[in-house]
């Protein structure tokens, strides 16, 4: 049923496109957008967003396929062997593109020779927030408790081997202090945790801890070079330039897909995550819509490793 | 009377013509589903999602939470008929649900797990609407060390569940331990026992090994056995209760209502363990313990009751604080976030009708069920007169689609077929499977927490001790083995096992 609808839906599309002219770089539809996390999570919401758009802009079928498992490798993996011709595309983000290729010693790809950035679709702070009871007021006093208390200088993170977890360490290298961090399974219960006092300091992205500042805990700070709420300075403001760094999704294909067709595809993206309803959406998610040139998310790749790969490799941190 | 004018306005919002509707609609999805196994909430939710963006935002949630608490009714269906749990809260249904299908009261069976179910899921309603704030806080005493004795209380009452030798299910729920330890690690994300495998970085899929244990490995020990249908010569029709049968469940739907909605609060296994604690505690409190696992009608009534209203009272954390307890409630709090609702504590009052509505919809829907499923019973009981021939493809066929739709991968058919194998080892060592299936879920969050109450605590065990929540479940955690263990009392227990 659904398939038949398909292809009723591509049979009417190709009609209508069939008097525009030729097209110098065809994608052959129905063209996939990859998630390799399961339905309902961030980057599929954005995803499925997306689709719907570029529907219409690429006179295609755009659907979405959610391939989860092993932290997003195994989909990653997935499309590396898929057509080079555009009509397969993948949800990345930094755990995939920036972390797994230095705490994996047999990664079964490789984000530079194997993928080509299209276009970073989103972007999102990182915070630091502490229970509402706590005294600590910004992240000056935060340093000093920590000097002070050195038994109880606890962090939690979502996970072992996440970002977040790569930014407690960032602020904690930064302000020469020591602290210990502890994984949780995920932000729910990270944020539970936290509210409930039984760890005393938080860091996650900012969407997943925003809904409960000022009234159960108190966001100190956020991590971008401009504030994501008025009420709330970033580090730069606070005195620590150095603590910077947002995360993103970002859409890649396959290395061998031709140029022509990546600026097709990535002009199309752009300018769906542009459109007024998709952009007010992506905000509401907590997060900040984007839409680059693959140019820029090459750039944006690669300034990121520079960022986490010595942070992480003097962690330490290995996953196998 | 502001819980008067509360409940009016949902009762406004819950029983206008089209949040009717949805209700109907997700109430339906979700028996369906239910029944047919592996295809659970979690994967139909993900593919519905996307159709309810373009709902209000109360319907769509209304819908969304008709089809969770839909598939625990329908769950139970297959847990009773075929033995196959399609989810980790009905595998204690299997365990005297599947016995009583077998000895010709499968209807009965149904009745008392969809009566049962009603009961819960009307109080659970009441409870959300009166306590859900402060239930609330009751989440937040639970730090790691309180998780840890918890887990701790559970696994040593967990050898109840094994109706044979004690030494096999201490052994089994060992054997559990170390399946559940496959996969990552949540606290320092090493791979462990992944064999380089990258589909088992997740670990054994619960679904996989679920499946496996009891479904699969059930037709393959059927087809050694000539085809027996003892169940079309007893009574096929018979699906009311006995008065005898009625006055024994009644208590034990009450016990198992009162524990779910306590536990269902807890995020992480609180469905899972409410059904298990709830039939830890009918079998101890009975007065014929010997006949749990061989068609015992409280060993049905009691942890369905107890998921079921688990399942609702799991929504109290999502809905006054905005954090899900588990995946299904993850993607629900992902489905108003699209409709620009940030779920949180803000909800009750930036949202009341949203609030109120969807408390109210449960009860309806709650109701819709049972108007449903009471004359379904009939029919799915006739399911059981369907040759074994025809009936055992049909379940393997549809226990594939549903295990291929979790990840889209094939890895976990494979894994299913294995895990088939192992339980049918296990059936040829008498070993029972549901002490496994509780060491397998209960063995990651006990290390994880363990773990985390040593690391925070900087390495002072006594952080268990002074703790008095944590304190207060070790006791009983100690009581219950001394029970076990005292001579006297042993020996009534290996009494009862040999008769």
């Amino acid at each position: 049923m659904r398939s038949l609808c398909t292809w009723i839906l591509v049979a009417a599309m190709v009609g209508l496109l069939g008097t525009a002219g030729p097209e110098a770089q065809e994608i052959k539809g129905p063209i996939k957008i990859v998630v390799p996390y399961p339905a309902g999570g961030g980057s599929d919401v954005v995803a499925r967003l997306i689709a719907d758009k570029l529907k219409d802009a690429l006179g295609q079928a755009v659907i979405v396929e959610n391939k989860p498992g092993a932290g997003g490798r195994i989909g990653t993996e997935y499309v590396k062997g898929q057509p080079a011709d555009g009509s397969v595309m993948l949800v990345v983000n930094p755990a995939l593109f920036v972390v797994a290729p230095v705490v994996f010693s047999k990664l079964a790809y490789d984000p530079e020779t194997d993928f080509a950035p299209v276009s970073v679709i989103q972007q999102y702070q990182f915070c630091v927030s502490v229970p509402a009871a706590s005294t600590i007021g910004d992240v000056k006093a935060l340093i000093d408790w920590i000097k002070k208390n050195p038994n109880q200088a606890n962090f939690g993170s979502p996970a072992a081997g996440s970002l977040p977890h790569f930014f407690g360490l960032m602020i904690a290298k930064t302000a020469g202090v020591e602290m210990v961090h502890s994984s949780y399974n995920g932000s729910g219960p990270l944020v539970t945790a936290l509210i409930g006092g039984q760890i005393p300091i938080g860091v996650d992205a900012y969407d997943a801890q925003s809904a409960y500042h000022p009234d159960k805990i108190r966001i100190l700070a956020t991590a971008g070079t401009a504030r994501k709420s008025s009420d709330i300075p970033t580090f730069i403001e606070q005195g620590f330039p150095e603590i910077e760094g947002v995360g993103w999704n970002a859409i890649v294909v396959p290395a061998k897909t031709p140029k022509p067709v990546i600026a097709k595809l990535s002009a199309a993206i752009a300018q769906a995550v542009r459109t007024p309803d998709v952009a007010e959406k992506i905000r509401g998610l907590g997060s900040d819509p984007v839409g680059t040139t693959p140019e820029e998310a090459a750039a944006v790749f690669k300034k990121d490793r520079e960022r986490w790969v010595p942070i992480i490799k003097a962690s330490g941190f290995k996953a196998e | 009377m502001e819980l008067l004018s509360n409940l009016a306005l949902g009762f406004q919002t819950a029983v206008s013509p089209m949040n009717l509707l949805y209700c109907l609609v997700g109430a339906l999805i979700g028996t369906l589903i239910g029944v047919l196994p592996g295809i659970g909430p979690v994967q139909t939710i993900a593919i519905l999602l996307p159709t309810t963006f373009a709902l209000p935002p109360v319907s769509a949630l209304i819908m969304l939470a008709g089809i969770y608490y839909g598939a625990q009714y329908g769950g139970s269906t297959t847990s009773i008929l075929v033995n196959v749990p399609g989810e980790a809260s009905s595998v204690v249904t299997c365990l005297d649900g599947h016995q009583m299908a077998r000895q010709g009261r499968g209807g009965a069976a149904l009745t008392i797990a969809a009566l049962g179910s009603f009961v819960a899921g009307c109080f659970a309603t009441v409870v959300l609407a009166l306590l859900a704030v402060p239930l609330a806080e009751l989440a937040f005493r639970f730090g790691p060390a309180e998780y840890f004795s918890l887990m701790v209380f559970g696994l040593v009452g967990s050898v109840v569940l094994a109706s044979g030798s004690l030494i096999k299910a201490v052994g089994m729920i060992v054997v559990g331990l170390l399946l559940g330890m496959v996969g990552t690690d949540v606290t320092s994300g090493a791979h462990r026992f992944t064999f380089g495998i990258p589909e088992l970085a997740d670990g054994v899929g619960f679904v996989s090994l679920a499946m496996g244990l009891f479904g699969i490995c059930d037709i393959i020990t059927s087809l050694e056995k000539r085809e027996k249908r003892d169940i079309l010569k007893s009574r096929l029709t018979g699906f009311w209760l006995s008065r005898r049968e009625l006055r024994e469940a009644a208590p034990a739907v009450v016990r198992g209502t009162l524990l779910g909605s306590l536990l269902g609060i807890l995020p992480g296994g609180g469905a899972i363990i409410s059904s298990f604690t709830a039939y830890m505690i009918e079998k101890k409190s009975s007065r014929r313990p010997e006949s749990f696992g061989k068609g015992n009608i409280c060993g049905v009534a009691g942890p369905e009751s107890a998921n079921n209203a688990a399942a609702q009272t799991s929504f109290v954390p999502l809905l006054t604080l905005g954090i899900p307890p588990n995946v299904v409630l993850a993607m629900m709090a992902g489905a108003m976030m699209i409709h620009g609702i940030q779920p949180g504590p803000r909800v009750i009052t930036s949202n009341p009708a949203l609030f109120w509505g969807v408390i109210v919809s449960m009860w309806v829907g709650n109701l819709m069920l049972i108007l449903l499923n009471l004359p379904l019973i009939g029919i799915w009981v006739r399911l059981l007169t369907v040759p074994y021939r025809l009936l055992y493809p049909a379940i393997l066929v549809f226990c594939c689609i549903g295990l291929y739709s979790v990840n889209n991968n094939t890895f976990d058919i494979g894994l299913t077929a294995l895990c088939g194998l192992l339980g049918y080892g296990l059936h040829k060592l008498e070993c029972e499977p549901a002490p496994l299936i509780l060491g397998f879920v209960l063995g990651p969050m006990m290390e994880e927490n363990l773990r985390r109450a040593m690391l925070l605590a900087r390495g002072d065990p006594s952080v268990f001790f002074t703790r008095p929540l944590s304190l207060a479940f070790l006791v009983l955690a100690l009581l219950l083995l001394i029970a076990v263990a005292l001579p006297g009392i042993r020996r009534g227990r290996d009494k009862a096992f040999t008769e």
